[in-house]
Order: C-alpha cells, then sequence, then structure tokens
C-alpha cells in the first residue's frame, strides 16, 4: 500500500497524542452524583493480590475515536492499494549484446540482472509485470506477465542487439505508466545522467568491467576487374595490446587465406588489408573467443555492383555518343538480351513509363534558352545529386518547366527535375540543348550517370548490399507486383508488407539470410559490428 | 420545606399516590393492635359492647359487668369482659435525606407517592396517621391528617442520615401503632439496634426501601468520578461489568443485613423500585408484603 499524500500521516502523530491527553489528563472521569457511596466504595477494594496484568480501561468510546480519527487521516493520505490486478511493474531490460558477455563465474551480466530482480520486493509482490525490451532500434513491448511468467520471458530473451535504447524506452514508459506504477531498469551499464531519474525508477545495473577482443571492421569492396578490397580491423578492449590470432577462410571449404597473429597498436587496435582475387567466394572471418562471442565472428559475402541493363534512345547521334560513353565507364552495364532497367531518351512519353524501365533520363529541349553560369540551387542530400557538383558549370536555361519535384534551379527554372510514382519507374527530367553542353565534358555528368546506375541497380529486387550491419537498416526491392518481401532468417521466416515495392530493414540477428524472389533467392549477411558494445569495459554495477 | 411544591413531579408523586391508596386499605395486625378509644375493636378488653370473656371479680370492678346470672348459678363473682374498641395509627417515617433525590428526581416522587399512598390507604382503614419527615431533625409534616393532594411537598435536601435522630432523638410514636420507614437505607450502620428500637412497642414495623432502578442494577459507565449526594465525597471509579457486579453483591449483602435485622424484631422489610411505581397502576409490593390490602 502506497500513499498519494503521504504527509497527511503526520497529522496522526498530531491527533492521536491529543485524544489520549483527553482521556487521560482532562476528561478521564466523568462526574457521576449517586445516593451514596457505600456500597460503591465495596467495589473499588484493592485486591489482595496484585493482578499479573491489569485489564485495558480504556473506554470504547476512545477505541471508536481512535479508529474514527485514524480512518479519517488514512483516507486524507489517499491510500493506494495495490491490489493484483491494478498494480504493474514495468520492466525495462536491455537486450544488447554486452548483456550477454560472461564472467568467470560462467553467467552472464543478463542472468545476474534476472536473479537481481527475483530479490527485488516488488517482483516477488507485483503480479503485473509489463516487459519493455530497449532494442537499439526502439523499445518493444512483450506485454504484461506473471511473476513466473516474466521470469520465463526473461530468461529466454536473446542478448544480441547492437545497442539500446534505454533513455529513450524509460521516457516511453514514464508517458504511459499509472502514477503508482514501479519502473524496474535492468542492464549493465550506468544511467547517462543519474540524478535525474525519476523517484519511482530503479536502475540496476548487473555488468562487470571484462576484458574483450572485438572485430570492430570488416568490409568487401569491388576494385576493378572482379577483384576486391578486404578490410579487417580488430580491437582488444582492456588486457593490453598482445597480438590477436585473425583467422579468415572460405565458405564453403574451410581454406585459410589468412592465420595469423595481427599485432595491435597502443591503442590495441589492428588493421589488416588484403586484396581478394576474383570470385573469391564467402569468407569467414575469426578471432579468439573470449567473453563476448558475438564479436568473434564475421562473415562476407561477395558483394559486386550490379550490372544494370539500359538503353540509350536519343535522335541526337552526338548527345547518343555522350550518354554511352557515360554508361560504359560506369562499367556495370549488363550484357545481353534483357529488359532494358535504365532508359536514357529524349522524347517525351505520351503515357506514363511505368514497366518500361526501372528508371528513365528524359532530355527536354529549354524554350527560348539562355546561357547561365550559376547560381544554383540543388537538393545535394538526394542520392542522385551525392557527389555531383554544378560549380562553374553554365547551362542553357528555357522558359519552359518541368514536371515532379525540382533537383536543379537556376532562380525558378528547373534544369532537373524528378518524377517518383509510388510503385511506379522514376523519370529525371534534364535540361540540355544536346551533347554541346557544358555539363557532358564536366566530373558532374558521369557522376550523375553512376548515381542514375545504381539507383537502377537498387530498383533490382533484393537487398541494396550483402554484407548489412546488425541494427542498421538495409533497403530491400521485391519483384514487380509482388506485395510482401519474404525472408529466410537464422531460426525461420519473416515476411514483411512492401506496399512501394521498397521497404526498409533492419534484421534483428546476426548470420545468413536469404531474400526469396519469384524465381531465386539473394543471400546476404549480418554481422555484428558495434564497437561501443564490444568495449566491456564500461559494464558496471550498481543501483540508481 | 422550601418551595418544591413548584416541583410537579413530586407533586405528581403526591397526587397520583393519593389516588392509588384510596383503592387499598391498611392492614392491621389484630393481635397486638392498641390505641385510644377508638372505632376499632382491640386486642384487649374494653368498652364496646362485643363480648370478649369472663374473669373473676376483683374489687374495684365495675358492678355493672357482674354477671348476675353466673352468680345465681353457682355463687361465683363473675364480671363479663367486652372488647376494647381502639384508634390505630400509622406513624410513617419518610426519609428525607438529599439522597432520595438521586440520582434522578423519579426517586423523590416514588417515595411521595409512597407516602400518600399509605396515608390514604390509612384513612380507608379509618386509621389515623402521623407522617414524620427525617430532615434536619424529624418533625411531623405539619397537615398530615389532611388529604395527601393538599400535602406541602417534602424537601430532600438534608445532608444527614436518618439513623442517628431515629437513635437519639425518635419521634413520639404512638404506642402500638403501625409504623412504617420509607427511605433508601443507604446508611453505614448496623440495623439491628436501629430497627428494635423502631420495632419497641409498635403494633407492626414496615421497612420499605426505595431505590432507583439504576441504584438496583447500574449499567457500566466508564471511567467515572462518583460524589456521594450527601456528603460530597468522591471516588474515581472505572464503572465496568466488573465494578457493577461487585456493587449487585455489595447491595445483596446490605439487603440480607437489613432483612435478617427485620426478621429478628418480627418487622416486614420490602424493597421496591421507584420507576415501577409509574408504570403499574398497582402498588404489588405493598400488596404482597400485607401492608396494604385492596378494597
Amino acid at each position: 500500500m502506497s500513499f498519494l499524500y503521504p504527509l497527511a500521516l503526520s497529522g496522526l502523530a498530531l491527533l492521536l497524542p491529543g485524544l489520549v491527553a483527553i482521556y487521560f489528563l482532562r476528561a478521564r472521569y466523568r462526574r457521576r452524583t449517586v445516593s451514596s457511596l457505600l456500597l460503591w466504595r465495596q467495589a473499588t477494594q484493592p485486591h489482595l493480590s496484585g493482578l499479573r496484568r491489569e485489564k485495558l480501561r480504556l473506554p470504547w468510546l476512545f477505541l471508536l475515536e481512535l479508529l474514527i480519527i485514524s480512518s479519517l487521516v488514512i483516507a486524507a493520505a489517499g491510500p493506494r492499494f495495490k491490489r493484483q490486478d491494478s498494480s504493474t511493474l514495468w520492466l525495462v531490460f536491455d537486450p544488447s549484446a554486452s548483456m550477454g558477455a560472461v564472467a568467470a563465474d560462467g553467467r552472464s551480466a543478463a542472468e545476474r540482472a534476472i536473479r537481481q530482480a527475483r530479490q527485488q520486493g516488488s517482483f516477488r509482490t507485483r503480479t503485473r509485470i509489463r516487459i519493455l525490451l530497449a532494442r537499439a532500434a526502439g523499445a518493444e513491448n512483450l506485454g504484461a506477465f506473471t511473476a513466473d511468467q516474466a521470469l520465463k520471458q526473461l530468461s529466454a530473451i536473446d542478448c544480441s542487439e547492437p545497442g539500446d535504447s534505454l533513455e529513450a524506452t524509460l521516457g516511453l514508459v514514464l508517458s504511459m505508466r499509472d502514477p503508482a506504477d514501479e519502473i524496474l531498469i535492468l542492464t549493465d551499464r550506468a544511467p547517462a545522467v543519474p540524478d535525474q531519474l525519476p523517484p519511482s525508477v530503479r536502475w540496476l545495473a548487473s555488468g562487470q568491467p571484462l576484458p574483450n577482443r572485438a572485430i570492430t571492421l570488416a568490409e568487401r569492396t569491388a576494385l576493378a576487374d572482379g577483384r576486391e578490397n578486404l578490410l579487417i580491423e580488430v580491437r582488444r578492449f582492456g588486457a593490453g595490446t598482445a597480438p590477436v590470432r585473425l583467422t579468415i577462410s572460405t565458405v564453403p571449404g574451410g581454406s585459410a587465406i589468412y592465420d595469423a597473429l595481427l599485432a595491435l597498436n597502443e591503442e590495441g587496435r589492428g588493421l589488416l588489408r588484403l586484396e581478394l582475387p576474383a570470385a573469391t567466394p564467402e569468407l569467414q572471418v575469426e578471432i579468439e573467443d573470449d567473453a563476448l562471442a558475438l564479436d568473434n565472428l564475421v562473415l562476407l559475402l561477395p558483394d559486386l555492383p550490379r550490372r544494370v541493363a539500359a538503353r540509350v534512345e536519343l535522335r541526337d547521334p552526338a548527345l547518343q555518343q555522350v550518354a554511352l560513353r557515360a554508361l560504359a565507364a560506369t562499367g556495370r552495364l549488363a550484357s545481353g538480351e534483357q529488359a532494358a532497367e535504365l532508359l536514357l531518351t529524349d522524347q517525351l512519353p505520351a503515357q506514363p513509363l511505368a514497366g518500361a524501365a526501372h528508371w528513365s533520363l528524359i532530355f527536354v529541349q529549354p524554350a527560348e534558352s539562355q546561357l547561365r553560369c550559376g547560381p544554383w540551387l540543388s537538393e545535394a542530400t538526394h542520392p542522385l545529386l551525392e557527389g555531383v557538383s554544378f560549380a562553374g558549370l553554365t547551362w542553357p536555361v528555357g522558359t519552359n518547366s518541368l514536371p515532379g519535384r525540382a533537383l536543379l534551379l537556376s532562380d525558378d527554372r528547373p534544369l532537373l527535375s524528378l518524377v517518383e510514382p509510388p510503385r511506379g519507374a522514376p523519370v529525371l527530367y534534364l535540361v540540355s540543348r544536346g551533347a554541346q553542353d557544358a555539363l557532358f565534358r564536366s566530373p558532374a555528368w558521369p557522376a550523375l550517370v553512376w548515381n542514375l546506375v545504381q539507383a537502377a541497380a537498387e530498383r533490382q529486387p533484393g537487398p541494396d548490399r550483402r554484407n548489412l550491419t546488425a541494427g542498421k537498416a538495409a533497403r530491400f526491392s521485391v519483384d514487380s507486383r509482388a506485395a510482401q518481401a519474404v525472408f529466410m532468417t537464422p531460426d525461420g521466416r519473416v515476411e514483411l508488407p512492401a506496399p512501394t515495392g521498397r521497404i526498409e530493414w533492419a534484421p534483428p540477428q546476426t548470420g545468413r539470410y536469404r531474400m526469396l524472389l519469384n524465381n531465386r533467392e539473394e543471400p546476404f549477411v549480418v554481422n555484428f559490428i558495434a564497437p561501443r558494445e564490444s568495449d566491456l569495459q564500461q559494464s558496471q554495477t550498481g543501483e540508481w | 420545606m422550601n418551595d418544591s411544591t413548584s416541583s410537579p413531579t413530586i407533586r405528581d408523586g403526591l397526587v397520583r399516590g393519593r389516588n392509588l391508596g384510596l383503592r387499598y386499605r391498611l392492614v392491621l395486625p389484630q393481635a397486638s393492635l392498641r390505641g385510644r378509644s377508638g372505632a376499632r375493636l382491640g386486642t384487649a378488653a374494653g368498652a364496646s359492647l362485643d363480648f370478649h370473656d369472663y374473669r373473676d371479680y376483683h374489687p374495684g370492678d365495675d358492678l355493672r359487668h357482674l354477671d348476675w346470672s353466673v352468680y345465681a348459678r353457682s355463687d361465683r363473682e363473675v364480671v363479663k369482659l367486652f372488647r376494647e374498641e381502639v384508634a390505630p395509627h400509622l406513624d410513617l417515617l419518610l426519609d428525607c435525606s438529599r439522597s432520595m433525590a438521586e440520582p434522578a428526581e423519579v426517586k423523590a416522587s416514588a417515595a411521595a407517592l409512597l407516602t400518600a399512598a399509605c396515608a390514604a390507604a390509612a384513612g380507608q382503614a379509618q386509621c389515623s396517621r402521623t407522617i414524620w419527615q427525617a430532615a434536619e431533625r424529624i418533625a411531623a409534616l405539619p397537615n398530615s391528617a389532611d388529604d395527601p393532594a393538599a400535602w406541602q411537598s417534602p424537601d430532600f435536601a438534608t445532608t444527614h442520615s436518618p439513623d442517628r435522630l431515629l437513635q437519639h432523638s425518635p419521634p413520639a410514636w404512638r404506642p402500638h401503632g403501625v409504623r412504617v420507614v420509607i427511605s433508601d437505607l443507604l446508611w453505614d450502620c448496623d440495623p439491628r439496634p436501629l430497627l428494635s428500637r423502631l420495632a419497641d412497642r409498635a403494633a407492626s414495623l414496615t421497612i420499605i426501601q426505595l431505590l432507583s432502578a439504576w441504584e438496583e442494577n447500574p449499567t457500566p459507565q466508564g471511567a467515572s468520578r462518583l460524589e456521594d449526594a450527601e456528603t460530597g465525597e468522591v471516588i474515581d471509579l472505572v464503572v465496568n461489568p466488573a465494578a457493577c457486579d461487585s456493587y449487585r453483591a455489595a447491595l445483596q449483602r446490605h439487603r440480607e443485613s437489613w432483612l435478617n435485622a427485620c426478621r429478628a424484631c418480627g418487622a416486614t422489610f420490602v424493597t421496591v423500585t421507584a420507576e415501577d411505581f409509574f408504570r403499574s397502576e398497582r402498588l404489588s409490593a405493598l400488596e404482597n408484603c400485607g401492608l396494604l390490602e385492596v378494597l
């Protein structure tokens, strides 16, 4: 039982002595006149032998008044009875990977936290416990449970998140909970601002600062001719800068392409660069086992840039040459006869281009053109303009307008615009008088074409990358007319709605995944790369 | 006396007692009834027309009562004795101490009722009466021969119990009269010598103990400061069930001592409850003890 206004209980301390004083000091005896004391005097004769225990001689009226005063004071204090169905313990659990780090005693921080939670009085007394997981991407509500069910739920939690969202989850709980509810946070780190924790929040940290080795960077980037560059970074958190044994082997086959001690610098950091020959299969990168097993293994799939089937339909032969040359320079043109995924043309379509190609670039002649040299107002954050600089260019500006969203403007005249229907093919409009434009002789043109090819490639069904990092979202495109994306995860199958044909998703687990498409599968892997989580030196034990 | 004539409760008691007493007649004990020459036959030989007995003639006897027939037949001088005609008398002593008005005035009203009823019943029995008030001294009610409804209301104000007055300055009781004492008897004295003195030369003696219902059967009152109505003495007492039980036991012992003393001197002991007289139209307790009889 708790009280809304506990100060009201102090009234009991004031009223009770007053009542007792009234009875004991002032109104203890009520005067009554009797005919004679002859018979009453005999009633007051003392006992010949003392009683072992005197009876309470307070009148019942005193006890009644005492009861009334106590009831009034307790009512004023606003008692709140925590009945089984009305009270809730909000349990925020940190499912980050560091909670799964195993100490020398064989117990993880999560196991110690659960044990500590069981010893909390509120955990035993409350029969309604709502569990929220502070995942890296945000809070997840597991539901309300009894104490026994909650323990089972907590024991089944897989601590593999690349981070936590404890502060955000706590804010969410504070906005949702009833004022009488309590909040218990189970984690392995201290709160960011311990002094600002609300009174009803108990923050229990059960971590231990343990030494740990971790793979903190693993990238496989494409070079020319199908070769790849492999970059691995290994760090040691605590326990000096001794070399770390690193093993890189191919999958399948298991043949090691690297197995040696990797020297670390004074910061405990070691880098390995390897050039992989063309057609190198999946790689498995491992270091020795330690407190946290999750960051000791990385899988890397070959991730060559995707090729795109492009078609150029320009009436101006010079401009046709310019376009073909830029496309060829990307090195990502698909060979063979297949439907175009990228179309470059100078003919305005009479009908929407949906279904004709993934992407289209339409060259538009300016009306009453004037040559301008800026200034240019561009939407630099758009992926199509990534790395594209229009500085120093001259551009023929017309009076005609372009449809869609303007990506590049000169005053109020659009030079580049994008029409992007929800599920149709995007169209990019470009104002150009022909191959003599300065744009086609500047670095901005190949960069723009590269981005266009990349955008068309991302429209191909499958993940945008094959080597993903846990906790970081990746983009996935589904087959045309498919309404959902289907994945085979390390422990099951996941179906996600994709109404626009593309989704962003952060796979929760590390391991191998497959995206199921119409007639094929697109594999990808998710690795645990989270240096902050691997640094177990920040873990600690305490209560706030 | 004071202005208690304005007290409707005691006045009501007198009127109600008079009305009740008119339904009764004082029961006169035949065995020892004596008194002045009056309208009722006495137990001794007297001057009435009713034959009583014979006895031998002694010098000085009235020759008119010599039975000449017996003398003619047996040559014996025998005198005829006739029944004595007496005028019976009621001496009623009313305790006018302050305790008779406590703890509630209903007790004083009942005392007035009893006194008036006995006086009216005595009138119905052709019995003279004297009503004595035991106040600062024992004195006769001035107009006690009149209708009780016309009496001045007794003043229950004295702080003395009547026991010492009765011992040292008793009233002028009429010899061989019927004596009645109305009191709560809450005195701390030995009743035997007192009752012996009261019963001396009395035709009968009836002691009526009048108590209120609460005095008969007290109920718990909690922590109380009890004050004696007469002496002003106080005691602090938790009047709980145990104290009430102890009180009742003490009352029982007190009554037994008075009952035993009454038996020893041939007196009658009656206990009455004040409130009963205002709930009933009969004086059952006085009927049962033989003091009054219904006409």
